[in-house]
């Protein structure tokens, strides 16, 4: 049994983070949480994983913090008793609000309220509990005079703090907590914590790749035990963690890694959405890749999905495309981010509209289908599915020959898509959520021509330019992320290809994600000048790949020792703020592709 | 029914402009002794209570307690309007929702102003023992925190050895202000202990516009605790002011 103390100070959380900040490696980082975890109640464990992700729900609540920079500023000037344009002038120094907060009070700087004069037997005590219920107060008040509520919250949180929980008060309000613990640390952490070892972590990553929420699965651990866990079944309205697919850049080796047959289907430039009904809804709920709640940006994909599936609850999975109305030919993606805002949104989908091509079910009539060879998820999917001109059924073709399967591919291309999915059809094709593996394969247009590659990398250390450009940030140490290890891995510096605009907006852009060190999950031999948080990913076009000894992304894979370098990588433009840092070109890839052109270039 | 009127129209305006500048809010409330309002400031740093007595004007009447919200803005911005040796008269029929003020000298002039539906949130003052009780001229203090304006956003205000003094330091430098009885300035000081405290200036200079309603100012404190600012007017009635403290390092 854990020792379970009665209240947690918010203090004892700060500790850990202290020292999350100060190791860069990921062993450490679990150990660290373990022993947190073992002194956390089991009714706090869940508030305290979401803490510690910087954030207060699951990813896929629409309810967020959402503070905007002014506001905090006006908190802290209140809390601190400090001009607003000298908190103003402290943010330009620091460029973090949580330091502003943080050398404020460590000035002694504190204005106290009439109230604690007015009730002083209140507490003000900082715990664990008190930081996360203002926080959820904050984020939940809405309409008039919550502002005003906002405000005297925060400002109440300040006072009240130590410095060095301002720090992280004020980031994680600002949303800026980026401690950089990755989601597969916080479950290590929890096996190790509630079942003695990482045998159990089979059972709680499955948990939480049909919940995607870490917080539930570590309370469901805490109070119930992992037997509870194995119980969970995908339930409409928590978004699945997506499958994921390998890539390939050949019908061949596609069809022999499949095994002679397989599924192919139209792979559509859009933006992938989850379709979520449950008993008792009025209306489909959709979810993004990401996980997050996109009914806002979509209310005519709701339109157009609601009432055309014969289920009572379903889950069912497809790419929402831009599609030209006239004549229903499908647009790119560029298009349909139009959609991707605030404000406008009817205005927007009816000068963008959508369409929904579906491809996979993962509930049907309440029943998880997730376990269920593809063709059957497949089949029963087009049963149910009323077909329409704005609701279709993913092209799809079961292929056993190379040139029929290219053909395919070439007919997609053509019809507008980035190239096909190959999908299993065997009796192993079951529906993996948040695994990447060879059940499914992408075959895109990028990796046909062998000098025109594009590729996904992550920005995880930049430095400055010289002459024209000194003081700025214009080279960008870029890598490819390593699934195996959960790392990031140099592979190139890109310092092409960047606009004036790029260029005069990039420092700006990545002061955020500044760190003092180099992240825990970077792997590097190089020093830039500063070091990147890993989260920002760009789009590179590169010439090629060759060995390269100051690269760490493929070491030793082709020959021992060297790594890989793409050369003469250019930005393409391409800010993929839609993917996140483990959507990045895998490491595995790149061996892959400069396997590819080794190959071609013998031939 | 409520209808008062002060000989005097300018107080009225000075009143609302010492109590506009710290909330932007609030209820007065009108009873057959008089009107009274308290409200907060929103950062529930400082508070404002006003009294004025039938007495304070010329003639009163009130049947029953009627409250009155108003935005001090629009207030303040009618009040603009009055000249040297016009009388106001305030006025409020049950049934309407509008505050009428006349304004009579030369000729007759009245708004109507509309009134707000506030909630009654009760506020009640800080209930701390007050360990100094300071009497000064209220133009001494206005021209001591004046000075500590100079150099810094904040003042200490510590009363000992029967002197108060009035000091700040901030990166443009250092001021001291001691208000001493042999200089006649120190009306009186009461000691239970010595008292020091830190204030905001911003909040500090914002009450003393208050100092322009009243001859003497009763500043009473204690050591880290709120600050109690009476001005009582010429005309009759008073403002007290709240002000929580600035803390020190712990």
């Amino acid at each position: 049994m854990f020792v379970v103390v009665a209240i947690l100070l918010y203090s004892e959380l700060v500790e850990v983070y202290d020292k999350i900040g100060d190791t860069t490696k990921r062993l450490e980082i679990t150990e660290i949480l373990v022993s947190f975890f073992k002194r956390c109640p089991s009714d706090l464990i869940g508030r305290v994983v979401y803490l510690t992700q910087g954030r207060l729900y699951p990813e896929f609540e629409p309810i967020e913090l959402g503070v905007a920079e002014r506001l905090i500023m006006k908190c802290i000037s209140q809390a601190t008793a400090t001009s607003e344009s000298e908190v103003d002038r402290l943010y330009k120094t620091l460029g973090d609000l949580g330091r502003v907060a943080e050398t404020l009070l460590s000035k002694g700087k504190r204005q106290s309220t009439l109230d604690s004069f007015a009730n002083p037997s209140e507490s003000s005590k900082v715990t664990i509990e008190s930081v996360y219920s203002s926080l959820d107060a904050v984020a939940r008040s809405q309409g008039e005079g919550s502002q005003e509520r906002k405000l005297r919250l925060i400002a109440d949180l300040i006072r009240d703090a130590t410095p060095r929980e301002a720090l992280y008060i004020v980031r994680t309000i600002a949303g800026a907590l980026r401690l950089g613990v990755a989601d597969m640390t916080i479950l290590d952490a929890l096996a190790i914590t509630y079942c003695g070892s990482k045998s159990a972590r089979e059972t709680i990553e499955r948990a939480y790749n049909i919940t995607s929420d870490l917080g539930s699965v570590a309370t469901i651990l805490a109070t119930e035990g992992v037997e509870a866990l194995k119980k969970l079944r995908p339930t409409p309205g928590r978004p699945i963690r997506p499958m994921l697919a390998e890539r390939l850049s050949s019908a061949e080796e596609i069809l022999e890694k499949m095994g002679g047959r397989c599924a192919v289907e139209y792979k559509y430039d859009g933006e992938r959405v989850q379709i979520h009904f449950g008993e008792g809804d009025a209306k489909p709920h959709l979810f993004s890749r990401r996980l997050e709640n996109i009914d806002h940006h979509y209310p005519d994909v709701a339109a157009i999905v609601n009432g055309a599936v014969a289920s009572t609850s379903y889950i069912i999975e497809g790419e929402i495309v831009a599609i030209d109305p006239s004549t229903y030919e499908l647009l790119p993606f560029q298009e349909l981010m139009h959609r991707r805002r605030k404000y406008d949104v009817e205005k927007m989908a009816l000068a963008y509209p959508a369409s929904v091509r579906l491809f996979d079910a993962l509930v049907l009539d309440g029943q998880d289908l997730t376990p269920l060879p593809y063709s059957e998820r497949r089949s029963r999917l087009a049963k149910a599915v009323h077909e329409g001109p704005l609701l279709r059924l993913a092209e799809q073709a079961i292929v056993s020959d190379a040139t029929v399967l290219e053909r395919f591919f070439e007919e997609a291309v053509s019809n507008g898509c980035e190239g096909i999915m190959a999908k299993s059809i065997g009796p192993e094709s079951v529906y993996a959520a948040g695994a990447r593996g060879w059940l499914w394969i992408k075959y895109k247009r990028d990796y046909k021509s062998e000098l025109h590659d594009t590729v996904d990398l992550v920005a995880v250390g930049a430095s400055m330019g010289t002459g024209k450009r000194a003081g700025c940030l214009s080279s960008l140490l870029l890598a490819a992320y390593s699934e195996p290890e959960d790392t990031f891995k140099t592979v190139c510096k890109c310092s092409t290809g960047f606009t004036d605009e790029d260029l005069k907006d990039m420092n700006v852009r990545f002061e955020r994600y500044t760190i003092p060190h180099r992240h825990a999950r970077v792997d590097s031999k190089l020093v830039p000048d500063v070091w990147l948080l890993p989260s920002q990913v760009v789009e590179v076009l590169g010439a090629e790949i060759t060995l390269s000894p100051v690269h760490t992304c493929g070491t030793d894979a082709i020959r021992k020792g060297a790594g890989l370098a793409i050369r003469f990588p250019r930005f393409t433009g391409n800010w993929r703020d839609d993917k996140r840092a483990e959507d990045a070109t895998t490491e595995a890839e790149i061996i892959e592709m400069y396997k590819k052109q080794l190959k071609k270039i013998s031939s | 029914m409520f209808k008062a009127v002060l000989a005097d129209g300018r107080i009225w305006k000075n009143i609302i402009e010492s109590v506009s500048t710290l909330v932007d809010e609030g209820v007065f409330i009108a009873d057959p002794s008089g009107i009274k309002l308290r409200a907060m400031d929103p950062s529930r740093v400082a508070m404002v209570d006003l009294e004025l007595p039938k007495a304070a004007f010329e003639s009163y009447e009130c049947g029953a307690e009627t409250p009155i919200g108003v935005n001090f803005d629009d207030m303040k911005n009618v009040m603009k309007r009055v000249s040297g040796g016009e009388k106001l008269e305030l006025e409020k029929h049950d049934e309407e929702a509008r505050l009428k003020i006349r304004f009579k000298g030369k000729s007759s002039r009245t708004f109507s102003l509309s009134l707000l539906d506030l909630g009654k949130e009760e506020l009640s003052a800080p209930r701390i023992p007050f360990n100094a009780t300071v009497k000064v001229p209220a133009g001494t203090l206005l021209e001591a925190i004046r000075d500590a304006e100079v150099v810094s956003d904040f003042v200490r205000i510590v009363a000992e050895n029967g002197q108060l003094k009035v000091s700040a330091s901030g990166e443009r430098g250092e001021v001291d202000v001691i208000i001493t009885k042999e200089s006649g300035e120190l009306l009186s000081i009461e000691l239970k202990e010595m008292a020091k405290a830190l204030y905001s200036l911003n909040y500090l200079s914002k009450m003393m516009s208050a100092s322009s309603l009243s001859d003497i100012a009763i500043a009473m404190f204690s050591t880290d605790m709120p600050l109690r600012l009476e001005f009582n007017l010429t005309s009759g009635g008073k403002i007290v002011y709240y002000l929580a403290p600035r803390m020190e390092n712990d």
